[in-house]
């Protein structure tokens, strides 16, 4: 993230510690409050749907249950995820609710990419499923999808360094270090 | 209109007849509209053959007149009996809808009903599978119990009860799988308990079944297939348990069946998993220390000292945790405890 989205002016790069990257945060966030007037709060709000919008054409929908079905057709596994990323999403603003919308999308998401952007209809909840550097290279590449084959232009518009989008980047790169750096040792140890 | 006229004599009408030599009066009704014109022939204009023309053609006149009038009646007849016609088809044709209609709602509401006791039956299925399993488990657990019992008092089961032991606590671990597998379970917070409490048991005795197999036939068998033929198949339920489909479960249902968040839920799942996979290793370790041993004795004296280790470290755990708050040991938390990690 440094040298792409933090700048650093006189500490060198191998001297960065939590604290001061804490603080560079804070300060990179009061500065893209100011630059695009709305609170963190909305900013947080613009990054739940920047997620929402990248993952949620590609999965898989609950079939439609025709009249010949006694019961109701089974649920896409990755489809219940996504509904209940979105019932988390509707709680009031946390670091948890940040942090548990964050996990599944980013599952989802790294599947998709799995999948060659590809609805899909399972995925893998392993925290090892998630490759930072994988991630954020193809959120970059996102396209908005225009019509009549007009040049495609960049989803996420990362000319301004503190516009919504890219603090965007910011809080998702934040948050998937947070989780990974959060896991736990487990599993099967000698794999 | 020309003014009205005084009349005395029939010839004063003369000049109002039409051209028919009919004098036409016309007869308004209570509303003061036109009711009819009343023809009206005069007398008078000759007698003999003229006259007998004139009430000829008088008798002729009323002759068509009252068939105009007849046939105007039958043709408002006929009308009549045609909207009725009509009338009768809507009304049918309604009754028909209606009967359909009704008998539409009537199906769909019966395959509402269908449906709902489908469910139920669905519901029910599941229950007498808990039911099933739950009595399969419960028969497994009791000869358990009386398994370290007998070891606690000295009497230990023999190789072949230890071997029945050990199959019985196999095929109930798979029939709980199975049911966890085809999703037969109406609880499935229960169902979980039930396997990893049944893993661990099943862990322990063929631990011990291992023990007695191995010193019991070392002479006959030598130095190969020292285990049990079934010990392959036994130990193949590990690796059901460490499948994909197993562990996507576990995630499941931590994730909606539970408050959980993300955090709580890798924990959940990956503890267990990594339940799962000390069983295994406790068991091939044991193995592994067996043949290394390969004496009896020297294996039962470990043993003693194994679980001397463990009981200083649950009293040293326990006197830790009570002495921080101010309070003594009690002491049969501390033998049940004991009896639990099954050291006592």
């Amino acid at each position: 993230m440094v040298d792409h989205y933090i700048w650093f002016s006189f500490i060198s790069t191998n001297e960065i510690s939590q604290t001061v990257m804490a603080e560079k945060l804070c300060d990179y966030f009061e500065k893209a409050e100011l630059n695009t007037g709305k609170p963190f709060e909305k900013l947080v709000d613009k990054y739940f749907s920047n997620l929402d919008s990248i993952v949620s054409g590609r999965v898989a929908k609950t079939p439609q249950q025709t009249k010949k079905d006694s019961t109701p057709p089974p649920v896409p596994r990755a489809r219940k995820y996504y509904d209940k990323a979105q019932e988390i999403r509707k709680r009031s603003l946390k670091t948890s609710v940040m942090i548990d919308y964050t996990r599944i999308m980013m599952c989802l998401y790294a599947e998709i990419i799995a999948n060659g952007g590809k609805e899909i209809r399972d995925l893998d909840y392993a925290v090892d499923s998630l490759k930072i550097a994988d991630i954020i290279a193809s959120m970059q590449k996102e396209q908005n999808v225009l019509p009549f084959n007009v040049a495609a232009i960049k989803k996420f518009d990362s000319a301004d360094p503190y516009s919504a989008d890219v603090v965007t980047f910011v809080l998702a790169i934040t948050l998937l270090y947070k989780i990974v750096d959060n896991s736990l040792e487990g599993g099967n140890g000698d794999e | 209109m020309s003014e009205a006229i005084l009349v005395n004599a029939l010839e004063q009408l003369f000049p109002f007849l039409n051209e028919k030599n009919v004098l036409e009066i016309a007869v308004r009704d209570s509303k003061k509209r036109f009711k009819a014109f009343q023809k009206v022939a005069l007398d008078g204009l000759g007698r003999g053959e003229e006259q007998a023309l004139v009430s000829k053609a008088v008798q002729v006149l009323n002759a068509n007149t009252g068939m105009a009038q007849k046939s105007l009646q039958m043709i408002q007849n006929v009308a009549k009996l045609q909207q009725l016609g009509l009338v009768l088809n809507g009304l049918n044709l309604c009754a028909t809808c209606a009967g359909f209609a009704v008998m539409y709602a009537k199906l769909d509401s019966m395959s509402a009903e269908i449906n709902r006791q489908f469910l139920q039956l669905q519901n029910m299925m599941k229950q007498g599978h808990d039911l099933q399993t739950s009595y399969e488990f419960d028969k497994v657990l009791s000869e358990h119990m009386n398994m370290m019992d007998c070891r606690r008092t000295k009497k230990p089961y023999s190789e072949e009860k230890m071997r029945e032991l050990v199959d019985a606590e196999f095929n109930v671990l798979r029939l709980l799988i199975g049911v966890a597998d085809k999703g037969l379970a109406a609880d499935r917070q229960n169902m979980i308990l039930s396997i990893f409490s049944m893993l661990s048991m099943f862990t322990v005795s063929l631990c011990y079944f291992d023990e007695q197999y191995y010193f019991n036939n070392r002479s006959v068998l030598g130095d190969k297939d020292v285990w049990h033929s079934s010990h392959q198949n036994w130990m193949s339920v590990f690796d059901n348990l460490s499948s994909d489909w197993f562990v996507k479960m576990l995630q499941d249902y931590a994730m909606f069946e539970t408050n959980l968040n993300t955090l709580g839920v890798d924990t959940y799942y990956l503890s267990l998993v990594e339940q799962i996979h000390d069983s295994r290793q406790r068991i091939e370790d044991n193995q592994k220390l067996i043949i290394s041993i390969a004496d009896v004795e020297i294996l039962h004296s470990v043993h003693d000292t194994v679980n001397g280790n463990i009981e200083k470290d649950i009293e040293t755990a326990f006197i830790e945790a009570y002495t921080e708050e101010g309070l003594t040991v009690p002491q049969d938390l501390l033998s049940e405890a004991f009896r639990m990690a099954g050291v006592a």
